[in-house]
Formats: C-alpha cells, structure tokens, sequence
C-alpha cells in the first residue's frame, strides 16, 4: 500500500524489474529441480523429484530455466552494451551508478562492520551498497560459471569433440558445487541483507515496485539524495506512487520465493551435515 | 437270554464273518470282503472305496499296503502301509534326507510320504494336474509347513516362511498362477525326497551349486557366469564372490527391472566394490537411479551383469578397448574423448586425479571463504539491528490503512 503526502522516486526501473523477476523464477526452479538431484539419495530429495514428475521430467524443467537465464544474462549484457554507448564506458563502468566495485566500497565495508560493533556511524551509502554489489556479482560469476558447465553436462558429446572428457568430470565438480554455493549465498546471505534483517522484515518490496519513498533514498542512501539534490537530478527520478497491484504481486510473490527457498535451504543443510 | 446273547456275540458273530469272509476271499475282490466290514460303520478304519477312483493304488489288493490284514483276527504289525516294500529306493533316499533325518528322531511333524503325496488311496500320478506333488501343486504342499507361523519356533525363519515369500516371486507367479511346468518350484532347487538344507554340499541349493541349479533352465546366463571373474573367483575358494542367489534374492526373485529391485541390486555390488560404490553413487547415473529411473548406466551396463570381467580384460565393455563402444550405447555421438570420462573418479583423491581435486578444493575453498566473511558480517548485522531496536513497522497512512 502506498504511502499519502510523500514523494517517490525511482530505484529501479520496469526493465530491471522484469529481469529480476526472471531471475526469481528461473533461479528458484533450477534449485528445485538441481537440489533433488544432488541429495538424491536424501527422502526430502526423492520426495521433491516425485512431486516434480521424476528426474526425467525434473531435466526438461532445469533447462527450461537455464534458457530463461541465458535469456536474462543475455539481456543485462544489451542493457550494459546501451549503456556504454548512452552514457559512455566510463560512466558504466565507474562512478556511484555503476555496480563496479570501487575503492569506496572498500571503505564502507570496513565502516558498517565497525559500525555493527558500536564503534562508529553507518557509512553514508550511495546507490548502490558493497553488499549489493557482490550479490550483484555473485550473480553474474554464477550464471556464468553455473551456465558453462551446465552447457557441458547438457551437450557433452558435443563438448567432449572439443575438450578432453575429463572437462565433463570437472564440468561436474563445478557446476554441483558452484550451485550449492548460490544457492545457500541467495537464500541466507541475500534474503538476509535485502528482505529478513530487521529493519526490512519481512521483506524488502522495492524490486516489485520499483520505487522508494524521499523518507527511505533520505535514511538508506544518504550519498546518493545528497548528490541528487546537488546536482538537481532528483526530479527525474520522480514517480508516482507504487499501484496498488504491485504490493500484491510483491506480497504474494516474493513470500512465496522466500518462503520455498528457505525451506529448500533448511533441507540442504540438514543433509550436509548429516552427510 | 443274556448268556445267548454273550455267546451269540463270542462265538457265532466271528464265526459268521470268517465264514462269509472266506467265501468272499474265494468268490471275489479282496477289496469287497475288506469292505465287508470297513464300509460299516461299526467296524473303524472306514474305506472309501470311490476315492480310489484312478488313483495310481487301484489295481492293488489292500493286503499289499496292509499285509497284516490279510488274516482274521488281523495281526498287531502290518496293518500300517509301509511305503518302502514297493518304493524302496525313494524310501531310502528319503530316510537320508532332512526331513527323514528329523522323522527317525521322532519329530511327529517332519514331513512323511503322505504329507507330500497325500492318502495312500487316492495317490495320483506325478504327472496329474490335480495330484499334490504335481508341478505347479508342490510349492502350496509344501507350504502346508513352510509358510509363516506353520512351524513353531523355527530355526531359519527363511526357511519356515519360504512359500509366502516364493508365492509372490517371478517363479511362484510363473508356476503357479500361469502353470508354466518350466518355472522353477520348490523341487527344482532344493530336490524332493532327498532334500536337504542348503548348507549340505549335496543340496542344490548349496552355494558351490547354486550356478549349476540355476543353469538347469538359465542356460545361456550360466556359460556367461562361468566366464566371469566371479565365477573365477569362487572357484579358487573365495567365498565372498557372488553366485545367483547374491543378486537375485532366492525365494522372492523378482524381475530386475523394478527401481526398488534394483537399487538393492547395486548395493549388493557395492557391499565388495566400495570405492566404485561410493563414486557411482556421486555421479549423475547412481543419483538417476536413487530417484527410481532405470534407463541410466547402472554397474551391468558396463561391466556386463553375468560375464563380469575386470577393466583389464580386453572382453570387458569398459576395457580401454571397447569403452567408447559401451557409452555409446545411451550417448550415440560419444567419441574416444568422451569416453575419457572417468566414471569413477574420486575427487577426494589427490593423487589419482590431481586437477580434479584441485578444482574440488579450490570450490570448498571459495564456498567456507564466502561464508566465513558474509556469514559473520549478517551475524553481526543482525545482532546490532537487534540491539538498536531496528524491527522494522512500514509507515502507515494517516487513516491507519494497514500497510502490511
């Protein structure tokens, strides 16, 4: 529900927001059906793999939703690529707009967790965080080491023409274990940091609505609202309030994503750690 | 009038009988002066001369099972049929076998002739369908003992309940349902009248014999078997090397073909070949299996189920030699580099395959340094949001709208 009597303005826009929604469901179904392949021999896993249709059936929906995330890999690349001949490189690749990592970031790690210890003030973030920025790269290394190896176990006849079959062994090793990790880092670290700490809980609604109120840009990225109303660039950032359709799709979407991949991941750990 | 009586009843009523009895001895059927009495139902055991209708004992004089009776009074011995003094050599056999054995000790329920065969009177052929030891009628006679809760206290409840488990096997369904007279019945792995427990050398089911017993009807399988370094190795006295019935569970054999089955299957393999065991379980094909799909590479499809042989052995489907051949029996383009794929590598093993225990470190290294940094960083996070009272309540519209 939207907040009366306060100015919104964009975080992200509906492009951002489509790919990020892509990148919900592909993620959440690659982990549903890899997972029950993992831990196979584990009940939760047989169980799972039985609901989805069997391991044959599981293999056709895991790549579906590898195209669906070669899909929105491939549009984030044409968004950067636009980018640069928009804006130029440099602005792309550097500066408060750009997810690259900078020294300031850095800084700002070493600040928070001084901060978190009561030694000193929260940094003044900026667009975006160091920990928004490595969920962002976490992302991008994972799609693109997860995406490789997965094309190898897809095709290995076809790779195995080109490389060594021992590249399907290591192909393997990576892919299994790559995944383990995102899939753990998303649905404890990033569910954390964005939806379940404390001052989100229960979650975060942003990537639905794409708009933040001047309250939360003035509390959360006090960099950025200063640089904004420095420069004046912060009536184009203006929005209308968020519609009302988008807090039930955020509500009912998003509970639904976190909620399933925290079980997931409660599964997952319960079976290493007996395993 | 009492005194007549009593001497009516001592004397006149047996000598009425002899007299009859003899005049029918010489005038008729033996069985008809037997009857004379022994259809009455005064004078006890009764006969009931239509059960002998086309039993194999109809064309016998009661006096060949029942040599006592053939005089008046009838003699103490003879009166019950001794089976042997026509079927001697079976008698024998009989004597020397398991149940023969308990017999003579004076177990009353150990199984006799007419256990099996059923009343001396009505005996029919083997080789009639509606006799008991006919093919498909011997495993439900024998289960008359051996089905659960039969035998008291039994020694080998494997033994004791070995019906019920068979009649629910690809043999019991086969036999008896179907009536197929070449699906094995109880007799054709363990005997008849010689029948003994399987640890006897001389049992068909004993170990040693196993391949032999089941090599009766599985022909080709047998010479596969013999090939085999299994079969190589059992021979040369290494008990732990499988014949049939490690595999294929004896009484309630199913048809491999079914996941459950199956999956024992494999881990029958794996109770000698650990390491295989352990690596096959971690690869796509052992994973595929645990969720109840066969049409992956299970350890037969490569090492073959019957003529196993080891990797060394040219023959073998996953010798160097024919190893691109076996994948490409699922993997139709699989070349010789795909066939480089290391079934069985173990990760974990630092010499044997170095790259890929480097690539497996590196991963573990990354996933505890990812977690080490960010686990403590939310840890910490959480604590101080904690502490600050940070629980967050979205704002509110003034006319209280809930906004969650």
């Amino acid at each position: 529900m939207p907040v009366e009597g306060t100015r919104y303005f964009y975080r992200f826009r509906l492009f951002n927001r489509i790919l990020h929604v892509m990148v919900i469901v592909s993620f959440l179904g690659l982990a549903l059906t890899g997972m029950s392949l993992k831990f196979a021999d584990a009940g939760w896993a047989q169980f799972l793999s039985m609901i989805i249709g069997g391991p044959m059936v599981a293999r056709v929906w895991h790549r579906v939703f590898a195209i669906v995330t070669f899909c929105y890999f491939g549009l984030h690349i044409a968004n950067i690529i636009a980018s640069i001949v928009r804006k130029g490189g440099k602005r792309t690749f550097w500066g408060p707009d750009s997810m690259m990592p900078q020294p300031i970031d850095f800084v700002h790690f070493f600040q928070n967790v001084r901060h978190f210890l009561g030694l000193g003030p929260a940094p003044k973030f900026d667009k975006y965080t160091y920990w928004e920025k490595f969920d962002y790269f976490a992302v991008f290394w994972g799609v693109a080491i997860i995406g490789s190896t997965g094309l190898v176990l897809w095709f290995p006849t076809f790779f195995a023409r080109l490389l060594p079959g021992i590249v399907i062994n290591a192909a393997i090793i990576v892919h299994s274990d790559e995944a383990l990790l995102a899939v753990c880092f998303i649905f404890l670290i990033h569910f954390f940091n964005t939806h379940l700490r404390p001052e989100k809980f229960p979650m975060d609604k942003v990537i639905f609505t794409g708009r933040v109120t001047e309250e939360e840009l003035k509390t959360e990225r006090p960099a950025e609202y200063e640089r904004l109303v420095k420069s004046g660039g912060l009536e184009r950032l203006r929005a209308k309030p968020p519609r009302h359709y988008l807090y039930t799709v955020a509500r009912v979407g998003g509970f639904a994503a976190v909620a399933i991949g925290l079980c997931l991941v409660v599964l997952i750990i319960f079976s290493l750690i007996k395993g | 009038m009492r005194a007549i009586e009593s001497w009516a009843r001592r004397i006149l009523l047996p000598a009425v009988m002899l007299a009859t009895m003899t005049a029918a001895f010489a005038l008729s059927k033996e069985a008809d002066t037997c009857l004379a009495c022994h259809s009455d139902k005064t004078v006890a055991p009764l006969v009931d001369l239509s059960r002998m209708d086309g039993s194999m004992h109809a064309s016998l004089d009661c006096t060949t099972c029942h040599p006592g009776a053939g005089e008046l009074p009838h003699k103490a011995q003879g009166l019950k049929p001794d089976c042997g003094s026509c079927h001697g050599a079976e008698q024998a056999v009989y004597a020397k076998s398991i149940h023969g054995r308990a017999s003579a000790s004076g177990d009353k329920s150990a199984a006799s002739c007419v256990s099996c065969h059923g009343d001396g009177h009505a005996i029919l052929a083997v080789k009639n369908p509606d006799s008991t030891v006919y093919h498909r009628n011997l495993p439900a006679t024998c289960g008359q003992c051996h089905s659960a809760g039969k035998i008291p206290n039994p020694a080998n409840a494997n033994v004791a309940s070995a019906f019920d488990m068979y009649a629910d096997s690809i043999h019991g369904k086969a036999a008896m349902k179907s009536g197929l007279a070449g699906a094995a019945n109880c007799q054709d792995c363990h005997g008849s009248h010689d029948i003994q427990p399987k640890t006897d050398p001389t049992s068909p089911a004993f170990r040693g014999n196993v391949p032999e017993t089941c090599g009766k009807c599985h022909v080709d399988i047998l010479r596969d078997y013999r090939g085999s370094s299994h079969a190589l190795a059992f021979q040369q006295g290494n008990q732990k090397a499988p014949v049939c019935s490690d595999c294929h569970i004896p009484h309630s054999i199913r048809r491999i073909d079914e996941s459950r089955a199956y999956n024992r299957l494999i881990d029958e393999c794996g109770a000698c070949h650990a390491r295989e065991y352990a690596t096959y379980r971690e690869s796509f094909h052992g994973k595929v299996v645990y969720l109840g799909n066969l049409k992956v590479a299970k350890c037969a499809d490569c090492h073959n189920a019957h003529m196993v042989l080891p990797s060394s052995d040219p023959r073998s489907p996953s010798s160097s030699a024919r190893k691109m051949q076996t994948c490409q029996k699922c993997h139709k383009d699989a070349n010789a580099s795909f066939a480089q794929y290391e079934t069985h590598a173990d990760f974990k093993d630092a010499r044997k395959t170095p790259l890929l225990h480097g690539i497996w470190l590196f991963m573990t290294l990354l996933l505890v340094s990812v977690f080490g940094i960010f686990g403590v960083h939310t840890l910490l996070w959480f604590a101080h949001s904690t502490r600050t009272g940070k629980w967050r309540r979205e704002p509110r519209n003034k006319e209280g709208d809930d906004a969650r």
